[in-house]
């Protein structure tokens, strides 16, 4: 197992190198630069800061250049914002969107997993409609119009909590709600499905046969059966939400690296869509691993042992 | 999702709206009356859209940029709420009069308000402008901003700036004693103290910058000469300026702190101005019928010319006779009240009236008249249009953009039976082709940076002008601005500038459509608000007439326990 996950993370090297490698070509191929604006820089200055960048030299030479900062830790520093470093932004930026992130993750994991057991347990029920419908909407309304909507409801009619930003436990309820929502209704639906599944197979039966109490069975020999699939489904859905929804952190004015990201690809702040992207590639890549990883702690049957 | 976002997003912001304008007519906490006592809370909040690139002013260029840089310094001079000279660090403006200026208009000397402190307490003298004059030009301080080359008409400074064989020392900016500046031109520039009340143009603290060469502009380190210092910089999330206590200006402010909230959705921040979590906010042009009228609009006219313009190298619009058809048949009334919300003056003109040298009448010769407008297209070789071959108008992808060039392709198609294209780009893209005339028609306009043709014209539409991107020339509007250029007396340059105006007006370099407004919502408890055609935001040139005056004793609704 140990051998397993630090071969896995050895292959993260390469997955990085070429992610970087490819931004790097499409982001300076994509038209327009950092100093394309709607005032224009005299072609002197464009020169002079050109220079103070290294944007003046070739490509391969500036990419050679990402790479040995890269090995040292220095991601550069952002065109837009007063030469802070990428590596600041990152780290505030990931900070924010991690921490709604794994709220959000937590949220839609505990409603989606009650949600779908139970609907799945009282198939047919008033809770197994009720399920549905929750999981049709919610994954129907895209979170701006959901997060415009709390808004309006909690902020300009009832003044109950505020517009935006990030710091008080009240700024995080609505961003968190927003960005929960979709995640919730998948894996309810997961949920539900998988353990209707596991609900006549043999060693259910046999566990009944038993005498053991209900809540033991459904506990240990349905519920961890059908968490399974629901495992595959998080492992993405976290890589999703640490990262950063553009569109909720534009919406509730929260500084975090989803909409640094988004910004920086229109302004053409080399450095930090890079830096992002890196992050975005480690985030799902470590993301994955711990699925598999889970995988087995979740299941028995299987093995990384003869990997490789 | 992308294509779910381009159409479910007005629904969203129709929706948010729509709460939003009931919300403001039940109103919030209190009976919205007014006292005229002052608050105790002397705080303003401002919403801006985005974090500034920059704090550092010789770099500043937008709008978020300037309206925080120019609260934080003074420079020689400012201006009145007319947009005339006023003196500020400088003891008087110069005149040739006074004796400030040569009888040449070659030579400034400025004594300077001996009482002028920074922040820190340190006397403000004429050398800190010596260091802010060579830093704005030298091509190695990384401080050779949008804005350096409004200034390269003092001598040495174009040698230094473009590194032809000058030197720091050889700009023509020296101090002849602690008080008293000495400014040599290279050639007359009669807009210089203009130039000099503008936010590049203010002293700068050498020991500050040497000592923190890369952080300079955080709040530990800042030190300012205006009426506010920066105390607080949370990034993407708020700028907090609290007032001066060593200000010296005579005009210190009565506002204790001033906050700029980083809200980036327009209408997350109607939403956030609803809650009373911001004072003012700008009213989007999508919206701007919604609000017309409301008690808390502030609108007032700016200095900004929204045009069409051609790529006047090409055909057909190397043809004016095709320019001045297509400016015939724009109904500007028509676009203003349907895709601009009525905000906004419909004009021929590209000099706002407003302007000094701006003439109202100008280029009504060839206002809308679609008649006219087949009369000429005829003239031009293309008799309703036909063999008149599809063009293309590029514009930058935003709803308003869009709006706008759909309302001139049907103009187009009705009243001269001509097919237009239309090409939207992302912002870098657009200014990236923009910047070399890489367009055939495109939509784009000019804000002033100070109230003088100077501004508006030779680098427009000069046949070597910076900003020339139509490939617009004619030899005698390049003689005109050759004259107006060093002409002192104002009248006879504003003459100058007049008669170039109309030529190119004629030639239809560009079509002007539309003087857009500032229109935002301001809280009543705001008082002191007083507004110029150069804001940034409302009245941020005069930050410190800004009061907060004591609402009315909050009345609970009778429904609520």
């Amino acid at each position: 197992m140990a051998a397993y996950v630090f071969q896995r993370l050895l292959w993260t090297v390469p997955v990085l190198l070429a992610v970087a490698a490819i931004t790097f070509a499409l982001m300076h191929a994509v038209p327009g630069g950092p100093w394309d604006r709607s005032k224009q820089l005299p072609p002197q200055a464009v020169e002079n800061v050109d220079h103070a960048y290294g944007l003046d030299r070739p490509l391969p030479v500036q990419f050679g250049d990402y790479l040995l900062g890269l090995a040292r830790g220095d991601l550069g520093v952002s065109f837009r914002s007063h030469n802070r470093p990428v590596s600041d932004i990152l780290a505030d930026g990931i900070r924010v969107s991690g921490t709604l992130g794994l709220l959000a993750l937590a949220l839609s994991v505990v409603v989606g997993v009650t949600l779908g057991v139970a609907a799945a347990l009282w198939r047919n029920s008033a809770i197994d409609y009720a399920t549905v419908v929750f999981s049709t909407a919610a994954a129907s309304v895209p979170s701006f119009i959901f997060g415009m909507l709390l808004l309006v409801l909690f902020t300009a009619n009832l003044h109950w909590l505020p517009s935006g930003g990030w710091g008080t436990p009240e700024q995080a309820i609505m961003p968190v709600l927003a960005l929960s929502a979709l995640p919730a209704a998948y894996i309810a639906r997961v949920t539900r499905a998988s353990m209707l599944d596991v609900l006549d197979q043999d060693y259910v039966r046999t566990a009944r046969a038993k005498g053991l109490r209900e809540n033991v069975v459904v506990l240990r020999h349905m519920l961890r059966n059908a968490l399974i699939p629901v495992l595959t489904i998080v492992g993405p859905l976290a890589a999703m939400l640490v990262t950063g929804s553009f569109i909720v952190e534009e919406l509730f004015a929260i500084p975090g690296v989803g909409r640094t990201f988004v910004t920086s690809v229109s302004s053409r702040d080399y450095g930090v869509i890079m830096g992002t992207t890196l992050f975005y590639t480690f985030v799902v890549v470590v993301a994955n691993l711990a699925v598999d990883v889970l995988y087995a702690i979740v299941n028995p049957r299987i093995r990384y042992d003869s990997y490789g | 999702m992308r294509l779910s976002i381009t159409w479910l997003r007005p629904l969203a912001l129709a929706m948010a709206l729509a709460a939003v304008t009931a919300g403001l007519a039940c109103g919030g906490g209190s009976d919205g009356s007014v006292t005229n006592e002052l608050s105790p809370n002397q705080e303003l909040r401002v919403r801006i859209a985005g974090d500034p690139s920059t704090l550092d002013p010789q770099l500043a260029a937008f709008a978020e940029e300037i309206s925080i840089v120019k609260q934080l310094y003074r420079g020689l001079f400012t201006y009145d709420q007319n947009l005339n000279v006023l003196p500020a660090v400088a003891a008087e403006v110069p005149t040739i009069e006074n004796g400030g200026i040569a009888a040449d208009g070659l030579t400034y000397t400025i004594n300077l308000r001996p009482d002028a402190t920074w922040s820190d307490g340190v006397p403000v003298t004429a050398n800190d402008f010596v260091y802010a004059f060579q830093r704005l030009f030298d091509p190695a301080a990384g401080a050779q901003g949008y804005y350096f080359d409004f200034y390269t008409s003092i001598s040495g400074a174009a040698e230094f700036a473009y590194d032809e064989g000058g030197s720091a020392d050889g700009v023509g900016v020296t101090a002849i004693d602690d008080d008293t500046l000495q400014i040599t031109l290279a050639e007359p520039k009669p807009t210089l103290p203009e130039l000099l009340a503008l936010w590049p143009a203010v002293p700068l603290r050498q020991d500050v910058i040497e000592a923190h060469p890369d952080d300079w502009t955080a709040p530990s380190n800042f030190v300012g000469d205006g009426p506010f210092v920066l105390a607080g910089y949370a990034e993407g999330d708020q700028i907090t300026l609290e007032a001066n206590a060593s200000y010296w200006g005579g005009d210190e402010p009565t506002l204790q702190t001033l906050v700029y909230k980083i809200i980036p959705d327009d209408s997350a921040a109607l939403v956030a101005y609803q809650n009373d979590e911001i004072d003012m906010t700008s009213i989007p042009a999508p919206d701007a019928s919604r609000f017309e009228g409301d008690a808390e609009q502030v609108r007032f006219p700016q200095l900004e010319t929204y045009a069409i313009q051609y790529n006047t190298q090409e055909a057909p619009f190397d043809d004016p006779t095709v320019r001045q058809a297509i400016s015939r048949a724009i109904d500007r009334d028509a676009y203003v009240s349907v895709v601009r919300g009525g905000v906004g003056t419909p004009t021929t003109s590209w000099l706002p009236a407003n302007m000094p040298g701006g003439d109202p009448s100008a280029g009504q010769g060839l206002g809308y008249d679609p008649e006219a407008a087949r009369t000429l297209l005829t003239d031009a070789g293309f008799p309703d249009g036909d063999g008149f071959p599809t063009f293309t108008m590029t514009i930058v992808d935003d709803e308003t953009n869009r709006t706008t060039a759909e309302f001139l392709q049907e103009q187009l198609r009705v009243n001269l039976g001509i097919d237009m294209q239309i090409e939207t780009l992302d912002e870098s893209a657009f200014y990236d082709r923009y910047q070399v005339g890489d367009f055939q028609v495109t939509w784009s306009s000019w804000f002033a940076d100070y109230a003088d043709p100077d501004n508006w014209l030779p680098q427009q539409f000069g046949t070597e002008g910076g900003f020339n991107v139509l490939g617009y020339s004619n030899p005698q509007v390049d003689e005109l601005f050759a004259q107006a250029a060093t002409e002192q007396d104002r009248e006879e340059r504003l003459a100058l500038y007049d008669r170039a105006h109309k030529l190119i007006l004629k030639d239809q370099a560009v079509t002007p459509v539309f003087h857009p407004d500032t229109n935002y919502l301001v809280k009543a408890n705001v008082a002191g608000l007083a507004t110029t055609a150069l804001d940034a935001a409302p009245g941020d040139w005069f930050t410190t007439n800004v009061r907060i005056l004591q609402m009315g004793d909050s009345v609970p609704p009778a429904s609520k326990p």
